[in-house]
């Protein structure tokens, strides 16, 4: 009887569903379309690619085309300049658009929140090649840094490489951080007010409410956003990389992520192949990154990890 | 209810998996016979070698990069019917259907439609013949050379060769002036002002003097500023222009950093020789004495804008002599609005590269008999040729009494359906196009102007590049590092030129040079 009752329930169960699949199918045709169809690419990075002959027609030649990434030295400082640069976006990123989703959320009330917000979220509509000309009318030899601040013994910013992690990061950060909060104040917003009310009561200071009622609310949206950005470790904001130096050459040594290395190789090679090599490497990597971080939060806590 | 769906999902994801194989495996069938089908053709159509009335109509698709100006969908089509309509009333059974790409896009797109099977009869491997060969983008135009394309043969002449690979044609270059010259452009008024007459400027020598003495006067001006390189790579002075120039050093770069020198035929690494040296050596002295704008390796302000904007006083560009003003400095000062005068510094020498942009048959061109006949009416008809450019007459341009023609009374480069005449260096033939507003006389035809240029001895020497990709992605970048911040004098060569050869030779450019030079010997022989 009960066994019986179980699986009727079942059965109507899944009828109620098949709305919803339906309601799913546009999704899942456009996910499919969007991100799995062009993975049949991938086999492009192990063939000879010859065009008359076609993606299935080319030649298998096996790793091959990965070789060039690790061809000379500059292996090593694109990779550890990609990591490292992302290693610091993702950790203070975090901390910096938290950081302002309380602080939003705290002068939500105020009239100038409203000013607030679009003020620091507007630097995220900028085009990166706008972006660069305002890093260059700032460090430009004849720029503002140089011409006023300096007063005319001005350094030569574009030949020095060892400024440039510190340019990078803020202009990564002036440009990322307004907008990154806005996940964070949506789901600090859903927090429940009484919550707050309560703790006032008891007597809990600002500081106490939001380390002990805000951040454990939103630490699973806080492991969401980690692991999404950890997936992206090895690929890099082009435009920050290749335009905000305006391809100088003499910042390779701290401007080089993998994206741009590539993209100089090749601009005169034109292969299909190895340029395909280089991101399946680099989605690879950012896969078994995801895969592994997946499992290390499961494990440390199985309620906030994605699957 | 999460297994359902996860169920659901990958059924889905199943059958769109075997849908996409089928649909794989489908083209793949599907490009055999047509293979197949236009070598058929190719054997039946080698027999009648003249325009049949009866045979059937075949359009031919023409990819041609059009620069600044982008022509509209009806502007385009207007000139196609035009074009179609010429071509149906000479009783031919070609028919064309142009598809103007933005120049800046122009790689990119292509790339795309190639990739993707789409029929492209006719474009320019713009990356160079000897890749687009090796990647099989091209079809050879061996069979086309005696018949179809023997007018435009008998017009380029030997230059066809620039378009050979292992011996075979597989493409033709646009006739035009290839040998351009190096133009010294300054600002005449300050230089007289100075007491620098154009006969003192002459080399490079009087060029430092000059620039010193407008240092000196003008300290709040560029003394000379740079011209803008390849597309995101960085600027040059162009003193590798001049220092390479015949009268120079005289080099040919056959691939990414290697190449011959002088008139020894040994393949070297251009940048280890004296040349390269002395040209950085006069760019960092430049520098160093404040000749040379700031940034100059990578400012976006270049040559002619500063100079208009009055900010700086000299430029070196690279220009063709047989163009309508036969005095560059004129076209300058009319330009510019400065006095300018040009001097001649050195000229290029004529390789293989230069015969550029050069024009083949896709891959997978069905009928590439009536895309050479197609190819063939750019550099002989006159009225194929200039459509092509100019679109319309009484909608595009209108002609006036001495032969040349000038935009309709109201209508602007930019308020006009279509006007390409940009691509003129790119299309067809020069030497058949109308010219703009004033008909000039001409004074020197392309064919004298490209006899007293000088020639590589590789000229027609195609490297390839299959057996060194791998180092020439190394070298790529490593030239991007280092050649900009030398050439335009920012980077001591003292210090790093033997960095740069350091990493030419970790990156391994003696295998390129052994394997070019093997391919180079080969070469020679066959000549």
């Amino acid at each position: 009887m009960e066994i019986r009752r179980k699986t009727t329930s079942k059965k109507s169960k899944r009828v109620n569903y098949i709305p919803f699949y339906f309601m799913m199918l546009p999704g899942i045709i456009y996910l499919f379309i969007n991100n799995y169809l062009p993975m049949f690419g991938i086999i492009i990075a192990f063939k000879d690619y010859k065009y008359a002959r076609g993606i299935l027609g080319s030649k298998w030649v096996g790793l091959k085309n990965f070789r060039f990434l690790f061809k000379t030295n500059d292996a090593f400082i694109m990779i550890r300049n990609t990591v490292c640069y992302n290693l610091v976006f993702i950790i203070l990123g975090t901390i910096v658009a938290i950081s302002i989703a309380v602080m939003m959320t705290e002068i939500g009330k105020m009239r100038v929140a409203k000013v607030i917000q679009p003020i620091i979220c507007f630097p995220n509509m900028i085009s990166m090649v706008i972006v660069s000309y305002l890093v260059y009318a700032f460090l430009g030899n004849s720029g503002y840094i140089n011409n006023t601040i300096l007063h005319g013994n001005g350094i030569s910013w574009y030949s020095e490489p060892k400024y440039w992690p510190l340019i990078i990061l803020t202009v990564h950060f002036w440009k990322n951080a307004g907008y990154s909060s806005i996940i964070y104040t949506a789901s600090i917003g859903g927090i429940d007010p009484a919550l707050y009310e309560a703790a006032k009561l008891d007597g809990a200071t600002k500081m106490q409410q939001i380390f002990k009622i805000t951040l454990p609310i939103i630490r699973p949206m806080i492991l969401m956003m980690l692991l999404f950005s950890i997936g992206r470790i090895f690929t890099s904001d082009f435009g920050l990389f290749l335009q905000v130096p305006m391809n100088s050459g003499a910042l390779y040594d701290t401007t080089q992520t993998i994206d741009t290395y590539v993209y100089r190789s090749l601009m005169e090679l034109n292969n299909v192949s190895m340029s395909s090599a280089a991101s399946v490497f680099q989605s690879i990597i950012g896969f078994i990154l995801v895969i592994g971080s997946n499992l290390l939060v499961r494990k440390l806590d199985s309620d906030s990890a994605l699957f | 209810m999460n297994k359902t769906i996860k169920r659901f999902i990958s059924i889905l994801l199943c059958c769109a998996m075997m849908t996409t194989l089928i649909a794989c495996s489908k083209s793949n069938d599907k490009k055999e016979p047509s293979g197949n089908s236009s070598n058929s053709e190719k054997g039946t159509s080698q027999q009648d070698t003249t325009a049949d009335p009866e045979q059937e109509i075949v359009t031919i698709k023409i990819c041609f990069p059009t620069l600044l100006y982008n022509p509209s969908a009806e502007g385009t089509q207007q000139t196609e019917d035009a074009i179609n309509k010429y071509l149906e009333s000479i009783g031919d059974y070609v028919r064309v259907d142009l598809e103007p790409i933005d120049g800046t896009n122009y790689l990119t797109e292509l790339n795309l439609k190639l990739t993707s099977g789409e029929v492209v009869d006719l474009f320019c491997p713009l990356t160079g013949v000897e890749l687009a060969v090796s990647q099989e983008q091209v079809l050879p135009l061996d069979d086309y050379l005696d018949n179809e394309l023997a007018d435009t043969v008998a017009i380029v002449g030997e230059y066809m060769k620039a378009g050979y690979v292992g011996g075979h044609s597989y493409a033709v270059p646009c006739w035009k002036e290839y040998g351009l010259s190096c133009y010294y452009f300054y600002r005449a008024d300050i230089a007289e002002e100075l007491g620098f007459t154009e006969d003192k400027i002459k080399t490079l020598d009087d060029v430092e003097k000059l620039l010193m003495a407008v240092k000196e006067a003008y300290p709040n001006m560029y003394g000379f500023v740079p011209t803008g390189g390849a597309a995101n790579a960085g600027n040059t002075l162009m003193l590798e222009s001049v220092l390479g120039g015949p009268k120079h050093y005289k080099v040919d770069e056959l691939t990414s950093g290697v190449g011959i020198v002088g008139d020894d035929l040994t393949i070297r690494n251009i940048y280890d020789t004296e040349y390269f040296r002395e040209v950085c050596e006069t760019a960092y002295r430049w520098n160093q004495a404040g000749l040379i704008m700031p940034d100059a390796s990578f400012t976006s302000e270049l040559g002619r804008d500063l100079i208009q904007a009055g900010r700086a006083f000299s430029v070196i560009t690279g220009y063709g002599s047989t163009g309508q003003y036969e005095d560059m400095g004129e076209f300058y000062t009319k330009e510019l609005g400065y006095p300018i005068k040009a001097a001649v510094l050195d000229t290029f020498l004529i390789t293989s590269s230069r015969c550029s942009p050069s024009w083949s048959i896709s891959y997978n061109c069905k009928n590439p008999r009536a895309a050479a006949r197609v190819l063939n009416y750019l550099y002989t008809d006159e009225f194929v040729e200039n459509t092509l450019l100019n679109g319309v007459e009484g909608i595009h341009y209108v002609k006036n009494a001495d032969g040349s023609i000038s935009l309709p009374e109201g209508v602007e480069p930019d308020t006009s359906t279509y006007y390409c005449f940009i691509s003129c260096g790119i299309v067809g033939s020069m030497a058949i196009q109308w010219q703009w507003d004033e008909a000039k006389p001409i004074t020197k035809t392309i064919d004298q102007a490209n006899a007293e240029a000088t020639m590589s001895e590789a000229f027609g020497f195609a490297v390839r590049a299959d057996n060194f990709a791998t180092e020439a992605s190394a070298i790529s970048n490593i030239k991007n590092k280092y050649l900009y911040g030398l050439i335009c004098g920012e980077l001591n060569p003292d210090e790093y030129l033997p960095k740069f050869l350091q990493e030419l030779n970790d990156a391994g450019i003696n295998n390129v040079i052994e394997d070019v030079q093997a391919q180079f010997d080969e070469f020679l022989k066959n000549k």
